[in-house]
């Protein structure tokens, strides 16, 4: 299949300043795009700039050059206004959950469309609805504080969807789960783009979550892209660092800090 | 242009000195462009007047008794000495009004200021920090929310809005410690009062209130700006929040100087 893609990133170039002046570069020259209604995994040791690539497209920094691309708009050059339109078309499921200590669940999930001045009565059914998708039946007026782990991991999913987007990031959305609630999350993340047809990116460390639901498998290494493909072809490849990273071992040229 | 890992630094040989010199202008500098970000909003009307109350409610309750405590004792003290001096000099019927005065003016605003920065400027900053550090803030972006819009503006009106609510209380707090402390000097409270109605005028009183609406606003542009910045995890929120105090607490100082500089009249003071 071949169509434009939803999200492209061109010549991104990304570095941050260290304590003591000197910059280090974060993301260097890094391209790819992706395509909608697929699931696009990227994997990396910690470090390598997966966050960074998922934060670019959201819109939270800008890079230092190159163009990051939504529904075909560059988005570095675009004012808060306007970047704010395509930001409620994208949903963003946080490391850890990132969800509003002062607000219930049922709040933290119909935040944006409290936002959009829906009418209560559709917020009240959106947020049912989300809550009985993943489980979550009856914890409406709890308070993130009260839930586990892998509850507020739901919520955060719930509160992403909530608004119907068509792109969903997700930062390690397995980080901290059992094998069982990474199964469930992996499953929701399939839900997702068969039911909903949704375009995902999925930064994460874990290799059998990533070759349950991936599409697309893209792996960054020291801000660089160093393998990009469908999981079948990525696993042959004979790349030294994708060999370590998926073998999972000590030795060979990925230094361990 | 992207510099490798490794790479020579940037700065120049003379860079450190313009270290704090260029912290400065940037605190400044953030400070002024979150005022500017915040006044939009206040003026197109993007005002969430559920979220201002609640922080009204914040601000007064959190702030109000310390601020009675503080200013009640505060006038307690200078009836103390201003009254044993005046007795000495035969002037006693001017502590009413030198006490009543000198607290319309300057002791409620400022200690409440203080009050306020130590109480509700600090819990902005760790509040905001907290929530910086644990990407809430960013949680709020991508859900096309502006948090200058929906936590700043809401901190920075209520505080604006408190602030001579809790002077005006703790300034009354501080007239009846005066008084108080000045019947036990010797000072009868007839005498004392009598003082003051003659000697504080309505605009003593408008001229003390008036000044604690900038205080109140960068209280909160301090606090905020201290907590949107955060870094560093949980040592980033304390720095943040124990900053927001001092940064505080030194711009109302320096706020009160120049807004007295301005407001008494120095030219009947040469004469």
């Amino acid at each position: 299949m071949s169509s434009e893609p939803i999200i492209e990133l061109r010549h991104i170039h990304y570095s941050i300043a260290l304590p003591d002046g000197e910059r280090r570069a974060i993301l260097d020259d890094v391209s790819l795009a992706i395509e909608p209604g697929t699931i696009n995994c990227i994997m990396g040791t910690s470090g390598s700039g997966k966050t960074t690539l998922l934060r670019l497209m959201a819109g939270l920094i800008r890079p230092e050059s190159g163009e990051v691309l939504i529904f075909g708009r560059d988005i570095t050059a675009l004012r808060e206004p306007e970047l704010n339109k395509i930001r409620r078309e994208m949903g963003f499921v946080f490391q850890y959950s990132a969800l509003f200590d002062s607000l219930s669940v049922g709040q933290n999930i119909g935040f944006a469309l409290d936002r959009q001045r829906r009418p209560r009565a559709e917020i009240d059914s959106i947020v049912a609805n989300l809550l009985g998708e993943l489980g979550l039946s009856g914890l409406e007026n709890k308070r993130p504080s009260e839930l586990s782990g892998g509850m507020k991991k739901r919520v955060a999913m719930a509160r992403a969807l909530a608004s119907n987007p068509k792109i969903v990031l997700y930062d390690e959305p397995d980080s901290g789960l059992d094998p069982v609630m990474t199964r469930v999350i992996d499953e929701l993340i399939l839900q997702m783009r068969d039911e909903k047809k949704t375009t995902n990116v999925v930064v994460s460390h874990n290799v059998h979550s990533i070759w349950r639901i991936a599409d697309r498998v893209m792996m960054l290494h020291e801000g660089q892209m160093v393998a990009d493909g469908a999981p079948r072809e990525v696993e042959k490849l004979d790349v030294p660092v994708l060999r370590q990273f998926l073998e999972g071992r000590s030795d060979g040229p990925i230094l361990v800090r | 242009m992207v510099k490798k890992k490794g790479m020579a630094p940037r700065r120049s040989p003379i860079s450190p000195l313009f270290g704090p010199l260029s912290d400065f202008f940037l605190f400044f500098g953030q400070l002024v462009s979150l005022f500017l970000e915040g006044l939009w909003f206040v003026v197109r009307g993007r005002i969430s007047v559920r979220a201002t109350i609640r922080q009204m409610g914040e601000v007064g309750v959190g702030s109000l008794m310390v601020a009675i405590i503080t200013v009640g004792f505060s006038g307690a003290v200078l009836a103390l000495y201003s009254s044993v001096q005046l007795l000495q000099f035969g002037q006693a019927a001017l502590a009413g009004g030198l006490v009543g005065k000198s607290l319309a003016l300057e002791i409620a605003p400022v200690i409440t200021g203080i009050v306020v920065a130590a109480r509700s400027g600090s819990a902005m900053a760790a509040e905001l920090g907290s929530m910086t550090v644990t990407e809430q803030v960013d949680a709020l972006k991508t859900m096309a929310t502006s948090p200058v819009q929906y936590l700043v503006v809401p901190r920075i009106l209520a505080t604006m809005i408190m602030m001579p609510i809790v002077a005006s209380i703790a300034n009354v707090a501080g007239l009846y410690g005066a008084s108080v402390t000045a019947n036990l000097g010797g000072i009868s409270p007839t005498l004392f009062w009598r003082s003051f109605q003659d000697i504080v005028t309505i605009g003593d009183q408008l001229q003390g209130l008036i000044k604690t609406i900038p205080f109140g606003l960068l209280i909160a542009l301090i606090g905020c700006r201290q907590g949107l910045t955060t870094s560093n995890g949980a040592q980033g929120v304390g720095r943040a929040t124990t900053s927001a105090v001092v940064f505080g607490s030194m711009a109302i100082y320096i706020t009160d100087f120049f807004i007295s500089l301005i407001t008494q009249d120095l030219t009947s003071l040469r004469q």
